[in-house]
C-alpha cells in the first residue's frame, strides 16, 4: 500500500515536470531569433508567399494563442505537423524512433555485457597491473569525445580497409517487404556494427567502473567470508554471491542511462548518418521547425522521466533495506 | 563541519583572487585608453568632435562549417574595410538568425547572401526589380539594402510591366549603370561552379545554364554507357516536401521539375522552350493565347487536357499557393476556348509572366488536387505531403525512405523520355560523405561545388570527371542604407573598393572564381551590359573619394565626419 502510494505521487510529479518542460520548450524555440521561413532564399517565393508560408505554419497568431493551441492539441496526443516534412510530427519521430531505438538497444547490451564482467574482473584483480590498466583505459574511452572515437573507427574500418560500409543504415537501391525484412539481414549488421560499438564503448565505462567500485564495496562484505568459510570457489563465490549484490546501482544506472541515451545519440547518429532521432534534432533546430524540435525534445524528457521513475521503482523492490519514507 | 567550512572558504579565496585579476586588468585597460585620449587632444591642433566618429560596423559572416568562403572572405573584408578606417567588428552568426534578422527583418549592417543563378533569373526581372525596386524595401522584401531611388523604381517598372524586348533591354541596360555606380549591394565574385560525375558509367552530359549537372535537361539526356541504367546521385541532406505550391528548398524543386510538366521549359542555354505548349502567343500586352499538346498522360493514365492547366492556374490564384502566386500574380482569368487552346488575361503587362509563370509551374492533375481541396480545404492542401507526388512528366516517383534514400523511376512513354531507367537520390550529412560515396562508386553523380582540396580527393578515383560552368550567380554584400555609415554613397563605394576581389579568389576560392560587379552575369549576353563601373580593389582611389566627400581620418587612422558633413544617398540621378 504504500508502495502504491509512492508510485503514484511520483508519477503525478513527473507530469508537473512534463508541463513545465512543455511551456520552456514552447517559450524557448519562440524566442530565440530566426524564423522556419526566412532562410530559404533561393525558393522562388516573394515576401507575400513567405508571409503565407508562416500563416499556414500558425505562427502569424500571437503568442498565448498559439501556446493554448498547442497545448489542446498535445492532450489529444496531436504534436502537431512539422514545418519541413508537412507529416504530423508523431509520424516522422515514429519512424526515426525505431532506427534509434535499434541502435540504442544495441549499444546499451553490449555496453553493459562488457561494463558487468569487465568490471567485476577489475574488482577481483584489484590493484594489480590488470586493474590499473584496465581502469585506466576505461576513463580514456569515456573521456575521449564520442565523434572522435566514430571518426577513428571509421578511418580504419570503412575508409582505409574498407571492410565495412561507410554509413547509413541500407545500402543504396535496397527494398523491403516490412521491418523484419529491413532489420534482419546481413546488411543490415554490417550497417549496425560500427555506430553501435563506438556508442557502446562510450557508455560501457561507466558501468565498467561502478561495478568496480560496487563488487569492492561487496567484496568486503562478512557474508563474502562465509562463503568462503563455507568452501565454495572463488569463481562461485564471485559468480553467485558478490556480483549478484554488486549489480544492484549498476541496474539503476542502466535504467537512467537508457532513458538519456533514447535522446538519441546524436553525435553518432551525425558521423554514420544513421536516420535516427538525434539527427532529426540538429536538422530540426537549424531550420527552426518548432513543432519537430519540441516534439524530440518533449519526447526524450518523457523517456528520462519515465526511465527515473522505473530506476527507482525497481530498486525499491530490489534492495530490501531501502524504505519509501 | 570543519571540513566543510575549510573547502568552502578555498573555493571563496579563489574565486577572489580570480576577479580581483580580472578587475585589475580592466582597470588597467581603461586607465590605459583614457591615456590615449588625453594623448590625441593635446597633439590634435583641430580636435576631432568623438560626435562625428563613423559608427562601428557590425559585419555579420558566416560560420566556418557552414560556408568555408563567406567565412575566410568575411575576415579579409573586415580587414580591409579596418585598414581604410573604419571599425569593423566581424561576428559569426547562425543562418537562421542572420536571415531572420538581416535578409528579413532589415535589422542588420552588412552581411554576404551567396545568391543562386537559377535558370528563371536568366531574365533579371528577380536581379533589377525584385532585388532594388523601392517596393521591396518593406519587412520580408528582398530589396535588403533598401534602395529608394525614383528614378531607378520608373526604371524597373518600364522594365517589368513592358513585353517589348528592346525597351526592356534599354531600361535593363541603365538600371545596372546605376546599380554599379551607387553599390547599394554589390556584386563581389562569383564561383566557376565545378561538378562531379563518373564518366565510365554515364555519358551525354549536358550542364545546364547556371544549374550545371542539376539541371533538368542533364538528367533527362544523360546516357548510360554499360549495364547499370539507375543514376545514383549524392547530395546533402534528403528531399523534405513534394509539394510543388509549398516548398522551400531548392532540392526539392530539382526533383518536382522532373516529376511535373510545366507548360514551357527553359533549355540548357537559357532559352524558353515548348513543352505542355505546343505554341503560344502575346496577342497583345495582357493577353496570351496558349495550345497544348494531345500527347501528354499523367503517371497514373489519366490524360493531361486544358482543364488541368485551367484548374492549376485558377487553383494557385485562389489559395495564394505560396510558389505558384508569386510568379503569376498578374494572373487575372484563363479560359478554355478549344479544346487545346487556352487563353490567359493579365490584370496588367507583366514580362516575367511567360519567362516565369509558364517554366515554374508545373501542371498538377486536376482528379487528384481538386479531391483533396474540396475534402480538406485551402490550408490542409497547401501543407499536403503529396506522396505519391503524380505529375505528367519524364520521371515517376518510385518510393522514399526518408533520409535514407529517394528514387524516381524513368516515365518511358513520355514525349522526352530519359535514357536512364532511373534515378536514385542519397543524402549524406556533409560533402565529405558524398565525396567518399564517389570514390567508393555508391554515388554516381554530385551536383555540389567542389572546392580545391575536394578535386584532389576525388582524383582517386580515376572514373570521376568533372564539368565546369560559370555561375549565374554572385555573393552579394548587402549594405543596410538604413543605418549609418551606409547612408552615404561615397561610404559604400569606398567599403566597395576595399574588398579584395582578386585575393580572395586566388586564396580562399583557391581560383576557381571569377570577380563579378553587377548582378545580372556576363554569360547573359541579351540582358548583360558591359560598359558599367567597376569598382575593383584600389584603397588609394577609396581614399580620395572618402576625403572629397569630407571624411577626415584622426591619429589611429579612424574615420571621421567632417562637422559640416552632409550624407548623399545615390549618384545616378
Amino acid at each position: 500500500m504504500k508502495r502504491l502510494k509512492y508510485i503514484f505521487q511520483r508519477v503525478f510529479m513527473m507530469f508537473i515536470t512534463l508541463f513545465i518542460l512543455v511551456t520552456i520548450l514552447f517559450f524557448i524555440f519562440r524566442v530565440i531569433p530566426g524564423d522556419p521561413v526566412s532562410m530559404f532564399i533561393d525558393s522562388g517565393m516573394d515576401a507575400e508567399g513567405k508571409a503565407k508560408l508562416m500563416e499556414l505554419y500558425g505562427l502569424d497568431k500571437p503568442l498565448g494563442e498559439q501556446y493554448v493551441i498547442y497545448l489542446k492539441n498535445l492532450v489529444k496526443g496531436d504534436l502537431g505537423r512539422s514545418f519541413t516534412y508537412s507529416k504530423p510530427v508523431v509520424e516522422v519521430i515514429g519512424e526515426r524512433f525505431v532506427n534509434t531505438l535499434v541502435l540504442t538497444l544495441t549499444a546499451m547490451i553490449i555496453a553493459y555485457s562488457i561494463g558487468i564482467t569487465v568490471g567485476s574482473y577489475l574488482a577481483w584483480k584489484r590493484n594489480t597491473k590488470i586493474d590499473v590498466i584496465g581502469t585506466m583505459v576505461a576513463i580514456t574511452v569515456r573521456c575521449a569525445p564520442i565523434f572522435w572515437t566514430g571518426m577513428i573507427l571509421l578511418g580504419i574500418f570503412s575508409y582505409k580497409l574498407g571492410w565495412l560500409p561507410l554509413g547509413g543504415i541500407t545500402s543504396p537501391g535496397q527494398q523491403f517487404s516490412g521491418y523484419f525484412d529491413k532489420f534482419f539481414n546481413l546488411d543490415f549488421l554490417r550497417h549496425l556494427i560500427l555506430p553501435a560499438i563506438t556508442s557502446a564503448l562510450y557508455s560501457s565505462a561507466t558501468p565498467t567502473l561502478l561495478m568496480r567500485s560496487s563488487m569492492l564495496e561487496v567484496i568486503k562484505e562478512d557474508y563474502i567470508e562465509l562463503a568462503y568459510a563455507k568452501g565454495l570457489s572463488e569463481k562461485r563465490v564471485r559468480n553467485k554471491h558478490a556480483i549478484r549484490t554488486a549489480l544492484l546501482p549498476v541496474v539503476t544506472i542502466l535504467a537512467i542511462q537508457a532513458g538519456f541515451a533514447i535522446g538519441g545519440s546524436v553525435l553518432v547518429e551525425t558521423v554514420f548518418r544513421w536516420p535516427g532521432m538525434g539527427r532529426e534534432i540538429v536538422l530540426a533546430v537549424g531550420s527552426r521547425d518548432y513543432p519537430m524540435a519540441q516534439g524530440v525534445f518533449l519526447l526524450i524528457g518523457i523517456m528520462i522521466s519515465v526511465f527515473n521513475l522505473l530506476a527507482d521503482i525497481l530498486y525499491s523492490y530490489l534492495d530490501p533495506r531501502v524504505t519509501l519514507n | 563541519m570543519k571540513n566543510n567550512f575549510k573547502k568552502g572558504l578555498i573555493v571563496f579565496l579563489t574565486f577572489a583572487l580570480v576577479f580581483s585579476f580580472v578587475g585589475c586588468a580592466q582597470q588597467v585597460e581603461e586607465e590605459n585608453l583614457g591615456g590615449q585620449e588625453q594623448n590625441n587632444e593635446e597633439n590634435e591642433e583641430t580636435a576631432l568632435n568623438p560626435e562625428n566618429k563613423v559608427p562601428k560596423i557590425e559585419f555579420w559572416i558566416f560560420s566556418q562549417t557552414k560556408d568555408p568562403i563567406r567565412y575566410e572572405a568575411g575576415l579579409m573584408i573586415a580587414e580591409a574595410w579596418k585598414d581604410l578606417g573604419f571599425e569593423v567588428d566581424a561576428q559569426v552568426l547562425e543562418w537562421a538568425t542572420m536571415s531572420a534578422e538581416g535578409f528579413k527583418g532589415h535589422r542588420h549592417d552588412a552581411f554576404i547572401v551567396q545568391w543562386g543563378g537559377k535558370p528563371e533569373r536568366v531574365d533579371p526581372y528577380h536581379w533589377l526589380y525584385v532585388m532594388h525596386h523601392s517596393e521591396t524595401a518593406k519587412e520580408g522584401g528582398y530589396n535588403i539594402a533598401g534602395y529608394i531611388n525614383p528614378k531607378y523604381d520608373e526604371l524597373a517598372e518600364q522594365f517589368a510591366f513592358n513585353n517589348d524586348p528592346q525597351a526592356r533591354q534599354e531600361a535593363a541596360h541603365e538600371m545596372q549603370e546605376m546599380l554599379t555606380r551607387d553599390v547599394p549591394q554589390p556584386s563581389m565574385f562569383k564561383r566557376k561552379l565545378t561538378q562531379s560525375y563518373n564518366g565510365a558509367k554515364f555519358e551525354n552530359i549536358t550542364p545546364g545554364i547556371g544549374e550545371g549537372l542539376y539541371s533538368f535537361w542533364n538528367f533527362v539526356n544523360i546516357t548510360p554507357t554499360g549495364e547499370d541504367k539507375i543514376l545514383n546521385f549524392g547530395a546533402v541532406t534528403d528531399i523534405q516536401l513534394l509539394n510543388p505550391l509549398t516548398t522551400k528548398k531548392g532540392q526539392d524543386q530539382y526533383m518536382l521539375k522532373l516529376i511535373y510538366d510545366p507548360l514551357l521549359r527553359i533549355d540548357e542555354n537559357g532559352e524558353i522552350v515548348n513543352w505542355i505548349a505546343s505554341s503560344y502567343e502575346s496577342v497583345d500586352d495582357t493577353t496570351i493565347e496558349v495550345t497544348i499538346r494531345d500527347d501528354v498522360y499523367f503517371h497514373d493514365g489519366e490524360p493531361l487536357t486544358a482543364e488541368d492547366v485551367k484548374f492549376t492556374f485558377d487553383f494557385a490564384m485562389e489559395t495564394q499557393a505560396p510558389y505558384y502566386y508569386s510568379q503569376i500574380k498578374a494572373l487575372e482569368s484563363v479560359e478554355i476556348v478549344e479544346e487545346n487552346k487556352l487563353v490567359f488575361k493579365l490584370s496588367k503587362p507583366f514580362a516575367p509572366f511567360i519567362s516565369n509563370g509558364f517554366t515554374m509551374c508545373g501542371i498538377l492533375p486536376k482528379h487528384i488536387w481538386e479531391k483533396e481541396y474540396k475534402e480538406k480545404g485551402a490550408e490542409a492542401v497547401l501543407q499536403w505531403e503529396n506522396v505519391p507526388a503524380i505529375g505528367s512528366g519524364p520521371f515517376k516517383f518510385d518510393y522514399w525512405r526518408v533520409n535514407e534514400e529517394f528514387a524516381l523511376e524513368a516515365n518511358k512513354e513520355h514525349f522526352y523520355a530519359p535514357q536512364i531507367d532511373g534515378i536514385l537520390r542519397i543524402p549524406y550529412t556533409n560533402d565529405y560523405g558524398v565525396i567518399q560515396g564517389q570514390i567508393a562508386n555508391e554515388v554516381d553523380m554530385n551536383g555540389a561545388n567542389l572546392l580545391p582540396m575536394d578535386l584532389e580527393e576525388i582524383a582517386k578515383n580515376v572514373d570521376i570527371e568533372t564539368v565546369e560552368i560559370p555561375d549565374l550567380g554572385s555573393y552579394i554584400m548587402h549594405f543596410n542604407m538604413r543605418n549609418q555609415p551606409f547612408n552615404d554613397v561615397y561610404a559604400r563605394r569606398a567599403l566597395t573598393m576595399a574588398i579584395p576581389r582578386e585575393a580572395i579568389i586566388e586564396v580562399v576560392m583557391g581560383g576557381q572564381g571569377f570577380k563579378a560587379f553587377n548582378p545580372v552575369a556576363a554569360e547573359n549576353t541579351f540582358w548583360y551590359n558591359g560598359d558599367t563601373e567597376e569598382l575593383d580593389f584600389d584603397l588609394e582611389k577609396a581614399r580620395e573619394e572618402l576625403k572629397e566627400a569630407g571624411y577626415l581620418w584622426d591619429e589611429d587612422g579612424k574615420l571621421y565626419y567632417s562637422d559640416d558633413f552632409e550624407a548623399t544617398s545615390f549618384l545616378s540621378e
